[in-house]
């Protein structure tokens, strides 16, 4: 067999063994030569380095997030509001609060006043027809509501589905509700709904006003007392409606 | 023009090889580079190209491979093992000697790419889906493509004999 079989055989075994050492650097890391010269340095620490504008766009986005999350969330309630009005076949004027009352947070002033058939009385909902309070003073372009939560809040209920217990909620200082005037015979029972009355005729029946909460009983008592709460949160409202169309 | 008709039979053989999709990497790749060494083997007669062939067509396998210098390895030492070969009572100008050096050569490289994996421990290429049907397959392929390309280049020789005789 000729020497040279093996000669060239262990010449290119040795070229391959070399490349192979080279690419995975532990002949030498030949990378650092192509990165030295064809990646110069700035482009490194250009690539490396923070962008100067990150935070104002932070910031853009940020804002840019909070305004879309408010629409959304106002086209989930006019959603709502909507098909409220489709269940229950009355006429609804969507305002916005514009404000509250400095002396009483109670009493809100919405951007809705006669122009738009607002009147005194009339029921003010949120989404899905939580009933929330009722005009108090309108202005041609404005109007006033007081919350079912203030103290001078009187609204007429009836409370659970089928027995039609009635009674009567009152605020205490805005922080929740009172509900009293319920017969002693009649039973009531800690989350029971509360929904307006009939009596009203500016208000509808059947509107959810709040929740049964702790019922206070006393046997020398001609009425039952209870305290209750309501289901959605007052401090944050920002869109309501008004049932004019009664 | 001899290298010239060596690399239009090496596309032809990488072409067919493309159209067959065989294999699910770069095994799929190097079928068509053994196929080129071999006739480059029969037909050419300086080792030092055949060698620099070898380890050309290895390094590029590597460079598209995940591990560098697998191919490179089993190219050179297939030319190396076939050299020792044509050395014995196998003769490369035979048909039947053809045949037996195109599978000896086909089954040395997927010996070759199973011990040195082994060796050094690559668990990169999943071998437990490649059948041992789809080897024998590759490898009759292979040999036929070599046949059929060397009886193409036998041809076309032999014509521009006759034509330079005249």
């Amino acid at each position: 067999m000729p020497r040279n079989f093996f000669s060239q055989f262990f010449i290119f075994l040795i070229i391959v063994l070399i490349f192979i050492g080279l690419k995975s650097g532990r002949i030498f890391d030949i990378g650092i030569l192509f990165r030295h010269y064809f990646i110069p340095e700035n482009i490194t620490n250009r690539l490396l380095k923070q962008p100067e504008n990150l935070s104002e766009d932070y910031q853009k986005l940020l804002v840019e997030n909070s305004n879309l999350k408010n629409l959304a969330e106002e086209n989930k309630q006019l959603r709502e509001l909507l098909n409220f009005k489709n269940i229950i076949q009355k006429d609804l004027v969507v305002a916005n609060i514009i404000n509250r009352d400095p002396i009483n947070n109670n009493i809100l002033i919405i951007n809705a006043g006669k122009n738009n058939k607002v009147d005194i009385g009339q029921a003010v909902i949120i989404n899905n027809g939580v009933m929330v309070g009722k005009v108090i003073a309108v202005g041609d372009d404005y109007a006033q509501v007081r919350l079912i939560t203030d103290q001078f809040s009187r609204l007429a209920v009836t409370v659970g589905g089928e027995q039609k217990i009635s009674g009567i909620v009152t605020g205490t200082l805005g922080l929740s509700l009172n509900l009293s005037f319920v017969p002693q015979e009649l039973e009531i029972k800690k989350g029971d709904l509360i929904y307006s009355a009939s009596s009203d005729p500016k208000v509808p029946a059947g509107l959810v006003v709040g929740q049964v909460d702790e019922v206070k009983f006393e046997q020398e008592d001609l009425f039952k007392q209870a305290s209750a709460t309501t289901l959605v949160s007052l401090d944050s409202l920002s869109l309501v409606a008004v049932i004019t169309g009664l | 023009m001899k290298y010239l008709v060596s690399i239009l039979l090496f596309l032809l053989s990488s072409y067919f090889w493309l159209l067959l999709n065989f294999f699910p990497n770069d095994w799929h790749f190097s079928q068509p580079f053994l196929v080129a060494i071999l006739l480059l083997y029969f037909f050419g007669d300086n080792e030092w190209l055949l060698y620099s062939f070898a380890l050309l067509s290895g390094l590029l396998m590597d460079s598209l491979s995940s591990i560098f210098g697998l191919n490179s390895l089993c190219f050179i030492i297939i030319v190396f093992i076939l050299k020792i070969l044509h050395e014995t009572k196998l003769t490369k100008r035979s048909f039947l000697g053809t045949t037996v050096i195109s599978l000896a050569s086909f089954f040395i490289y997927w010996i070759l790419m199973f011990l040195l994996s082994y060796i050094f421990g690559h668990n990169i290429y999943s071998w437990a889906n490649l059948s041992y049907a789809r080897i024998l397959y590759s490898a009759l392929i292979n040999t036929a493509i070599v046949i059929v390309l060397s009886i193409i280049y036998l041809n076309l020789r032999r014509q521009k004999n006759e034509i330079q005789s005249f």
